[in-house]
């Protein structure tokens, strides 16, 4: 059986995050009267790579010997993963957008194409979900509250 | 204390914060209703809201919501089997077998009562314990406060199962390593920013909650497909009054799992979702013959006792927040990071500096629950329509309400790609089980920590004797070592019962 599954992997993952951070807790600059100090603004992060990088080895060890029993596997199924990246480039998309365009027009066609995206179909749907947050935020803000939106 | 109670008073039945009580109450049903938000996502979805108000009047909104989540969470629970959040995973039990029997008014009647009767019985407790508990606290230094972070965060740890100690206390350890991000408080040097002017002020705490719960569920439920469409059917509710036989049957384990699930509340790490297990268990472990045999099949005091235990232990994870500036769980962490985004420094001294709202937090906690009940229950027919709702129209719209309640805050994009990042991030890590909630303690709790322990260090001449000589630090830290054990202590129970 291969020892290496997604579990595995993510804790590989903390593992590294944990190195990465502790790498740079390295190049935290100091002001020279602290260098002498018990604690300084790296000790705080030394202490956290080195606790998270002991977890991180702990899940791994657990990952490998489930492994070897069948562990549980992953807590949700994956069943629509290209649903979900959508859905996130979209978000991408409409963060871009949403200076340069303005907000009540990245929103709805944010609103509107993550819908349509997500295979909803029914224009009684569509429209009211797409049109009406954008108004509502920007009557109450622009207008009630006086805050100007992009 | 009397004083207390009329400051208090006088705080939440002013209209405005009653109104936003409702309200809160209103929206928080809504949204706890939805399967997979629970009451942490309505509270951390709700925060932007509230930056327009007072600290006493936007703490009182998210007590609302929070009241409203779990009710609403309930609601799905007993109507569509899905709960919500892990503490109405024991709702479902009985309240799910009621509304197949066609009695569907009654169970969410049920419910509905039970979370007054022990949201009732925990504000007394609260109203008590409280004030004590600040009083006590009031004598506590840096030493002190550091211990209490350390516990608090171990607590939240060793409570996450056996098989989840690691990973939760490396989301914790996470958390910690993510507040250090921005200026040092202590010292001023800029850490983990990599030259960015973003990171300068740090990561924001909304940010971290709205990616980490409300975020990564939407993106959860799109992976996995569970559709809420086409489970949920406008049928009739029935009746949703109770009758004289039921009411006795069911008030004694109210008053029971009440004060079973307050106390499980005030544990740090401990939570609702125990308590309302513990409920459930210790009425069905108390119940005789026909009765006994009922539960899992319908029984209306298998559906009071988690309800109430739930409700009280929620009640009860205020007693540390309030007092000791320490949360006992994802919510109240949610909340802490709110109480300090307001300028507010929780713990002990909250007590003497912001009585308004300390004990307007109180107050407005019981009448949450009278709200509740008298606005909310009568009105479930017309709520539990959203439940009707496409949700491939609902994941979309929660996305938008995320990045807008980020944005509208700091109107910076570079939020909005750090706050997707770290979704897509969470939904890898949730889908391994990896626990948020000691996250965002550990992010609400860093900053504290880091700068206790370094003034605790200079108070004792750079030497860590103060872990020692300090009797109520020691006390403390011999507390955390103790629930530290739990889960090595399960493990070896478990293998001795097995052997």
């Amino acid at each position: 059986m291969n020892a290496w599954n997604g579990e595995t992997y993510v804790a590989l993952l903390c593992l590294a995050f944990c190195a990465f951070y502790g790498m740079s807790a390295g190049s935290i600059d100091l002001f020279s009267a602290a260098q002498h100090e018990v604690m300084t603004s790296r000790t705080f992060p030394y202490i956290l790579t080195a606790v998270g990088a002991a977890c991180s080895l702990s899940i791994l060890y657990s990952a490998l010997r489930e492994q070897a029993a069948s562990g549980p596997g992953r807590a949700h199924e994956v069943r629509h993963w290209r649903a979900c990246a959508g859905l996130v480039g979209l978000a991408l998309v409409y963060a871009f957008l949403l200076t340069r365009i303005g907000f009540i027009v990245s929103t709805a066609g944010f609103l509107a194409a993550g819908i349509v995206y997500l295979g909803e179909r029914r224009w009684r749907y569509v429209v009211p979900a797409a049109v009406l947050p954008p108004l509502i935020f920007w009557l109450l803000l622009e207008l009630g509250l006086d805050i100007s939106l992009p | 204390m009397i004083d207390g109670i009329l400051t208090g008073l006088e705080v939440a039945i002013r209209p405005v914060n009653l109104l936003l009580v409702s309200v809160g109450c209103f929206a928080g049903t809504i949204i706890g209703m939805l399967p997979g938000l629970g009451p942490v996502s309505a509270i951390a979805l709700l925060v932007p809201v509230t930056y327009a108000f007072d600290p006493a009047s936007a703490l009182i909104l998210l007590a609302g919501v929070y009241y409203g989540a779990v009710f609403g969470g309930s609601t799905s629970a007993i109507l569509l089997n899905a709960p919500g959040v892990a503490g109405t995973v024991a709702t479902t039990f009985d309240g799910y077998p009621l509304a197949q029997k066609g009695l569907p008014g009654k169970a969410l009647a049920v419910a509905a009562y039970a979370s007054f009767a022990g949201g009732t019985i925990a504000a007394v407790l609260l109203l008590l314990a409280a004030p004590a508990l600040a009083v006590v606290s009031l004598s506590f230094q840096s030493p002190e406060y550091f211990a209490l972070m350390v516990l608090g965060l171990i607590s939240v740890t060793a409570f996450a199962g056996e098989d989840n100690a690691a990973k939760a206390g490396f989301m914790a350890v996470l958390g910690l390593m993510l507040g250090t991000v921005g200026t040092d408080r202590t010292d001023g040097v800029m850490r983990f920013t990599y030259g960015r002017l973003d990171l300068l002020d740090g990561i924001s705490f909304l940010l971290l909650a709205m990616a980490a719960f409300a975020l990564s569920e939407v993106l959860l439920s799109v992976l996995s497909g569970h559709s809420v469409s086409g489970n949920a059917r406008r049928s009739a509710l029935g009746s949703l009054r109770l009758k004289r036989k039921e009411v006795k049957q069911v008030a004694p384990a109210v008053g029971r799992s009440s004060l079973l699930g307050f106390f499980v509340g005030v544990l740090p790490g401990a939570g609702a979702t125990i308590a309302s297990f513990m409920g459930y268990s210790m009425e069905r472990s108390i119940a005789k013959g026909e009765a006994q045999k009922e539960f899992g099949k319908g029984s209306l005091r298998g559906l009071a006792a988690p309800e109430s235990a739930n409700n009280a232990a929620s009640s009860g994870s205020f007693v540390p927040l309030l007092t000791l500036g320490v949360p006992g769980s994802g919510t109240t962490a949610v909340m802490l990071g709110a109480l300090i985004s307001y300028g507010i420094n929780p713990g002990p001294t909250l007590f003497v500096e912001r009585p308004d709202v300390f004990w307007g937090v109180i107050v407005s906690m019981y009448i949450g629950n009278v709200v509740l009940l008298i606005l909310n229950l009568p009105l479930i027919p017309y709520i539990s329509r959203v439940l009707t709702l496409p949700s491939n129209v609902l994941a979309p719209l929660i996305v938008f309400f995320c990045l807008a309640g980020v944005f509208l805050v700091s109107f910076n994009t570079f939020d909005l790609y750090m706050m997707i990042g770290i979704g897509v991030i969470a939904v890898v890590l949730r889908l391994y089980r990896y626990p948020m909630a000691p996250m965002i303690v550990g992010f609400t709790l860093g900053g504290l920590l880091e700068t206790n322990l370094r003034r605790s260090l200079v108070l004792y001449n750079d030497s860590f004797s103060f872990l020692w000589e300090r009797p109520i630090t020691l006390a403390i830290l011999s507390a955390t070592v103790l629930i530290a054990g739990i889960p090595l202590f399960r493990k070896a129970w478990r293998r001795a019962v097995v052997d």
